[in-house]
């Protein structure tokens, strides 16, 4: 770039002597208009800081998963029908002492079903426990069938009607389901519905979870243990999750204060580079809700990134100013100096940062698609904060003179060539310009290259670990589930397959035995536990209405008893206008392994029998749902690869002008994509909608490394130095910037590793370690590639 | 380099999605034909799904169950694999063998099945509409010899029972020897064999059913059939099903069976509990009790003379006294019982609604009273 072959500019001690005219047109108006830039940064941050606290914590269920994936869309078209199976609470009342043939654990269980009824966003009608009237029993006598509610209309809590509810328990096949076989617990089944009927709102998740929080501490007691599992429990665990962030937020910034003054030991300018990181993350705060944005769990992470970002360019400008003023120029002049010679850099860097973001656009995810947003308007951001406003406010404050005297020695010593011998850590760095340990930092990184290849291979789509995966094994939230998954027989892992008939034709027997036909496919999967479905019941409820004699266990042909079966059957099973069913799958996990097998069989059997009356359409259900997105992710995660090198390439070529150049820069990348994929392997991490983001904005952001070493060492290049030369050059100037960056942004993002959220871990995990490799990518491979691709030029003359 | 090779079947495959996409999509699928000529196929979880009955074949066990399941076992009921070939996928309801070979099963859809080597694989011998025309056949020339009061009613029945179509279960089977055999089913259904299957003749109008009551058991001991039912039918014939006479007993429930212990000794249960005995060949009947209102499945009477039991809920009743008085046995199925049956070895092999259990003889003791 031009900028890095502009020759030394003069030292200007006195501002007089400086030419306010001189520098680029930008540099012009924003340096003689000072004042007024800063006044409206102050402005924007004091009207931005504000609208920051309309901003929201929340995530949707919608936004979640992949609305224009074809199963997504029939799902999404049949969710009205579906009774709540989308979005649902199961929670498990259990009693330490006894079991729940007690009137005391029974009232409980009363009360909290009244509470629970009442609650906003409640699917009432569809709503279950052993009081909801619609929990029956049935039992054949000589007249026929009798039945009746679980609990008796007469009930008084004696001991009588107590023995009366365990027999209607025993006889209302709702073991197993509503009520544990241990008889220690029973079940309260609560749907939501997405947005509250009452008012259009969409339920805040974060409130549902408090109340239900409430509810547990009113009615837990030695007693009474209370189990709670649902999306919308998931969801809330994350939004608390959130508020832990912000001690993260806090370390993140603590950490890159401390390395920067370790760096400078000017805490002036320290102050204004935290200072101005910290401005760019309230605008960004302020710029999401004015544009109508939130933050979900996912996007939250964002400012953090913005903020590290911010201090690695803040530092570059920084270091640039305090070299200068060190040398004796004026802090203005400084300023301007720096500006001229960054700026460009900054931005290229900032567009590369933006590109590995906007590539993220391509996932059909709307919660990708947010992160994305919010990434790129943060980044955005950073071009006013960090590349504008701060070399301005660093014109007014100069940096302390101590330290400018001691950056400008660093930079003698460093600078001193041969004859005062090398600093001997970027020493230790141009020794990979060399033959010997060129040959030896290509050979290695290839072999690590292709041993990390190999092992991506095992790379898994989706979630490896059961319950909740985006919370960590031993939380509360798994813990519950773990006591669903051994206590129920349904499974927390439910696959729906929806079958579109002509309407009022849901109970045909040519459909019925078509969709039996379709269970047994499913049970003969490992992964499956059991289905359940119309077809099933139809063939339990004609050896019911037949005095219980299991020799009538098959779906009836006559369709007058079809008929009587179908009035009676819970509303689960199809809906209103009977021209759908629906077809459970309890799966025994939701590896992807396992959604695969399942969507395979039910894609077979669509393609063989799908007819114009009777459709079989992929699908509904959480695990359904993480099928489509598994789909989407692993389709995803090729594409967004692709593109975001295509992106980088592209960019480095435009900056670089050599394709030997853009091989030096972007083989060590690829080889820390690739490692990274190995190192999700390693621990177990799976692509999935939250590590998705991972590789794309670590090679965005990790270009920015060789982008920084690649210009300075080219330009030097082409005014005829060596490549060790040129190399060491870039390492002083440039260099020592990316280490420092490197260890900032890796510290930073490293922290999350204690996030109580389990992917926000993982995200830091994995983000820490590309940073890491990039950076280090740029300091050994790239030299080392360079050894055998690059050449200094002829100095061009004149 | 790494990402290419990564890359091009992946855009390969994009690729071809888009494409097919775009191609628009009428569904070219087949209807799923009718169970009755889908051949059962293998299905891993056979051995823990319902089963509706089991029998011996010579040493072997045979059990069969919903989706034309048929299980063999050669080693008493501890192991179990399923027949090589059954031509129907129907839930199959009762099976009967006369030796090591030649066996019998019956199911919905009014089919009978037919194996000659054991339960390996098996034929179709009849089907619903098939027997429906049988009944039709029977009831013509019943009214073409004219006379007989009923004959207009029973001739409309048949023809309805044609109209229906397939519709009614066959419900039990039992065949004397290689050539003479009965089946009854739902709504009075009944039909006999004189050359093993062959052709098939039915004798509704022999019974004493106007109403069409569900038939549950036929059991053919020589000339002497006892044929059980709904709302207590129980009817009888002393000459290989050329007449019947009906039993009256005073319960109005359904029978699912019936037990002949010795001459003139029948035990009759069923619903809700009831069992019902009678010393002197259906006339005068005593109600033995049973300490639980639980629906008694099935019964079968033990080498050493003893009567065994089940219910709906796995328990197993037994009685040393010729059924005149039952307890509960310590041994129990987990879930309903559908047939019992004694093996080679003694022990008692039970199908029900999780598959197929086996109580050692050991095991067949009585609970101890506190």
């Amino acid at each position: 770039m031009s900028a890095y072959s502009l020759p030394a500019e003069a030292v200007i001690g006195n501002l007089a002597d400086f030419d306010a005219r001189s520098g680029s047109l930008a540099e012009r108006v924003l340096f003689n208009n000072r004042l007024i830039i800063v006044t409206l940064c102050f402005l924007a941050t004091l009207v931005l800081g504000y609208q920051a606290f309309g901003l929201k914590l929340n995530a949707a269920f919608d936004k979640m998963i992949p609305t224009s994936h074809p199963y997504i869309v029939n799902f999404l078209d049949n969710r009205s029908q579906l009774a709540g199976m989308g979005n649902s609470l199961r929670i498990a009342v259990a009693t330490t002492e006894g079991d729940i043939f007690d009137a005391e654990y029974l009232d409980t269980v009363r009360k909290m079903s009244d509470e629970l009824f009442l609650m906003p966003g409640v699917d009432r009608p569809y709503m279950k426990s052993l009081w909801a009237p619609a929990v029956r029993w049935t039992g054949v006598t000589e007249e026929g069938l009798d039945g009746g509610p679980v609990i008796p209309d007469d009930y008084d809590g004696s001991p009588q009607s107590l023995e009366q509810v365990r027999v209607n328990v025993e006889r209302s096949g709702e073991i197993g389901q509503l009520v544990a076989a241990s008889y220690t617990s029973s079940i309260i089944f609560v749907p939501l519905q997405d947005k509250i009927a009452d008012t259009g709102e969409r339920i805040d998740y974060h409130a549902l979870s408090k109340r239900i929080e409430t509810l547990r501490a009113k009615y837990e007691s030695q007693k009474i243990r209370i189990h709670v599992t649902g999306f919308a429990k998931v969801v809330g665990d994350l939004i608390e999750g959130l508020q832990q962030v912000m001690m993260f937020f806090a370390g993140a910034i603590v950490i890159c204060t401390g390395v920067l003054y370790w760096y400078t030991r000017c805490l002036r300018s320290t102050l204004l580079v935290v200072g101005c990181s910290v401005v760019a993350v309230v605008w960004l705060l302020g710029l999401l809700p004015t544009l109508g944005y939130e933050l979900d769990p996912y996007s939250v992470l964002v400012p953090f990134l913005v903020f590290a970002i911010g201090m690695s360019h803040g530092a570059q400008k920084m270091n640039g100013i305090m070299q200068d003023i060190g040398r004796g120029t004026h802090s203005l002049v400084a300023a301007r100096y720096t500006f001229r010679r960054l700026f460009l850099a900054g931005l290229t860097a900032l567009l590369a940062d933006a590109v590995g973001f906007a590539v993220l656009m391509v996932v059909d995810i709307q919660v990708i698609q947010d992160l994305a947003i919010t990434a790129s308007i943060g980044v955005a951001v950073l071009i006013f904060t960090n590349l504008v406003l701060l070399p301005i406010l660093l014109s007014y404050t100069g940096v302390s003179p101590v330290a400018a005297q001691r950056s400008l020695k660093a930079e003698l010593m460093e600078a001193g060539g041969a004859h005062h011998g090398k600093h001997p850590f970027w020493a230790f760095l141009d020794l990979f310009t060399q033959r010997k340990w060129a040959r030896i930092a290509v050979l290695t990184g290839l072999a690590m290259g292709a041993v990390g290849l190999a092992v991506s291979f095992q790379l898994k789509i989706g979630d490896t670990d059961p319950g909740a995966p985006e919370l960590r094994p031993d939380s509360r939230y798994n813990r519950d589930n773990a006591f669903m998954t051994a206590n129920y027989a349904a499974s927390s892992d439910v696959y729906i397959v929806m079958v579109r008939t002509p309407q009022y034709a849901c109970g045909q027997y040519d459909t019925l035995m078509a969709v039996d036909a379709l269970e047994r496919e499913l049970q003969q999967l490992p992964g499956v536990e059991a289905t359940s479905s119309l077809a099933g019941l139809a063939k339990a409820s004609n050896a019911g209405m037949n005095e219980g004699s299991l020799k009538w266990f098959e779906i009836p042909r006559s369709q007058d008893m079809l008929n009587a079966i179908i009035t009676r059957a819970p509303r689960e099973m199809f809906n209103q206008n009977c021209d759908l069913l629906t077809v459970y799958a309890y799966l025994k996990d939701h590896k992807a392994d396992t959604l695969a097998s399942v969507v395979g069989v039910v894609e077979a059997f669509a393609a063989r029998h799908d007819t114009e009356e009777v459709r079989f359409l992929n699908a509904a259900g959480n695990a359904g749902i993480e099928a489509a997105t598994n789909i989407v992710v692993k389709k995803a995660n090729v594409q967004m690869l692709f593109l975001v090198y295509a992106a980088v390439i592209v960019l480095a070529f435009i900056t670089f002008r050599s394709w030997r150049a853009v091989v030096c820069a972007v083989v060590p990348l690829m080889i820390t994509s690739v490692l990274c994929e190995a190192l999700m392997v390693w621990l177990n991490i799976g692509v999935k909608v939250a590590t998705l983001p991972v590789i794309a904005l670590g090679v965005g952001i990790g270009v920015d490394y060789a982008l920084y070493v690649m210009t300075v060492t080219l330009a030097r290049l082409k005014e005829g130095m060596s490549l060790s030369e040129s190399y060491y050059k870039a390492l002083i100037f440039t260099g020592k910037v990316v280490v420092l960056t490197g260890i900032t942004l890796g510290l930073a993002v490293a922290t999350w590793a204690w996030s109580p959220i389990k992917f926000q871990a993982d995200m830091g995990i994995l983000l820490a370690f590309m940073f890491i490799w990039n950076m280090l990518g740029a300091l050994i491979l790239l030299p080392a590639l360079g050894h055998f691709l690059l050449r200094p030029k002829k100095p061009v003359l004149g | 380099m790494v990402f290419n090779t990564a890359v091009r079947p992946l855009m390969a495959a994009t690729l071809l999605s888009v494409m097919g996409q775009l191609a628009v999509a009428a569904p070219a699928g087949q209807p799923v034909p009718d169970l009755m000529e889908v051949a059962a196929s293998i299905d891993v979880r056979a051995t823990s799904a319902v089963q509706l009955a089991v029998t011996r074949a010579g040493d072997r066990l045979v059990s069969v169950g919903p989706r034309g399941t048929v299980l063999l076992s050669d080693d008493g009921g501890k192991t179990w694999r399923q027949a090589r070939s059954v031509p129907s996928s129907v839930a199959l309801t009762d099976v009967c063998f006369v030796n090591d070979k030649l066996g019998w099963a019956v199911g919905h859809s009014g089919i009978v099945l037919h194996s000659r080597d054991g339960g390996e694989s098996w034929v179709r011998q009849l089907e619903g509409r098939q027997a429906a025309q049988q009944v039709l056949e029977e009831a013509q020339a019943l009214a073409a010899t004219g006379g007989r009061e009923g004959a207009g009613r029973l001739l409309r029945d048949a023809q309805g029972m044609v109209e229906d179509g397939p519709d009614k279960p066959l419900l039990s089977v039992s065949f004397t020897n290689e050539r003479r055999g009965y089946v009854v089913g739902a709504y009075g259904l009944a039909l006999a064999t004189e050359d093993g299957g062959q052709s098939w003749q039915a004798f509704m109008a022999r019974l004493p059913n106007p109403r069409g009551k569900h038939l549950y058991q036929v059991r053919a001991d020589g000339a002497k059939l006892l044929i059980s039912g709904e709302q207590g039918a129980l009817f009888h014939s002393d000459d290989a099903g050329l007449s019947f006479a009906e039993v009256r007993t005073p319960y109005p429930g359904t029978f699912f069976g019936v037990l002949s212990l010795a001459e003139d000794t029948v035990l009759a249960y069923g619903l809700r509990g009831n069992v019902w005995r009678s010393g002197d060949g259906g006339a005068a009947w005593t109600q033995i009790a049973i300490d639980q209102d639980i629906t008694i499945t099935s019964g079968v009477r033990l080498k050493d003379g003893a009567v065994v039991l089940a219910d709906e809920s796995g328990r197993l009743l037994r009685s040393d006294d010729q059924g005149r008085s039952f307890s509960a046995l310590k041994a129990k199925a987990p879930n309903a019982v559908t047939a019992l049956v004694q093996s080679d070895d003694g022990a008692l092999v039970m199908s029900g609604a999780r598959g197929l259990d086996r109580v050692d003889a050991a095991r067949l003791v009585v609970r101890e009273s506190r």
